[in-house]
């Protein structure tokens, strides 16, 4: 992972920034919906503006939250530990992503 | 005194009760900016949390009514609401702590005496902006 450390530097602070908004959009949005019947919620992320936000939302999110976590692990983990919980935070992030998205992708296509 | 060098003065040792933690938790007099930067940590730690309990609720929105509607009473208890209310103030605290680390990014806002104030406007702003959002979002789990 050499040579890494100023384009890590620079995509955690673009995801910051894109965050900023859709994390606006994203309290507003879809705390109002956490309690919200399920056809109610459904009907709200089947928009596909909604749909869309929420898929970049948990994307540049998931993106963003791995490299603070991969942070807080260099800071605290040392020796073989550090290289499993990396691949495990990876294997969150990424597992995240991909959940949410196939799940979108059936709530706008295949409902 | 000559005829002490190298003879170690006589000290009871302390009792192990009362041995020195490692010195950064001691001699650091406590400051908000210190605390801002504790929080930021800790709140991130708890978004990342939230993302996977959001991945949940997604899969149950798409997949499984009836794990929706677990998920929905759920956080509807008394017990969700303060969970809910905890991540809706750590994403609060975090976004606008953000807008504050983005700041220092463009090398402002550094001075101690900024930082201070800053740091406590935050602690401030999130709280308020949490409440204002869940004020807003109990009107919305109504309709």
């Amino acid at each position: 992972m050499a040579h890494k450390g100023t384009s890590t530097f620079i995509i955690q602070r673009a995801t910051a920034a894109l965050m900023i908004p859709l994390g606006v959009w994203f309290l507003i949005g879809v705390v109002s919906h956490l309690g919200a019947n399920y056809m109610v919620a459904r009907e709200w992320l089947s928009q596909p503006l909604n749909a869309i936000l929420l898929a970049a939302f948990i994307t540049i999110g998931a993106l963003h939250m791995r490299i603070g976590m991969a942070e807080i692990i260099a800071d605290y983990i040392h020796g073989g530990l550090k290289g499993v919980l990396s691949i495990l935070n990876w294997l969150a992030a990424l597992s995240v992503i991909a959940g949410v998205l196939w799940a979108l992708y059936n709530i706008s296509f295949a409902g | 005194m000559p005829d002490q060098a190298g003879v170690p003065p006589a000290q009871p040792a302390p009792p192990s009760s009362s041995r020195p933690l490692s010195p950064h938790l001691q001699i650091w007099r406590f400051t908000v900016t210190m605390a801002a930067s504790i929080t930021h940590r800790g709140t991130g730690v708890v978004l990342y949390g939230g993302s996977l309990l959001l991945g949940v609720w997604a899969y149950a929105l798409a997949f499984s009514p009836s794990l929706f509607a677990a998920v929905s009473g759920f956080v509807i208890s008394p017990f969700g609401i303060i969970i809910v209310a905890g991540y809706v103030w750590a994403l609060c605290f975090h976004l606008l702590n953000g807008l504050r680390h983005l700041y220092w990014d463009s090398g402002r806002g550094l001075a101690p005496a900024t930082a201070t104030k800053t740091a406590w406007a935050i602690y401030i702003g999130s709280l308020i902006l949490a409440l204002i959002i869940l004020y807003v979002g109990q009107l919305g789990w109504r309709s």
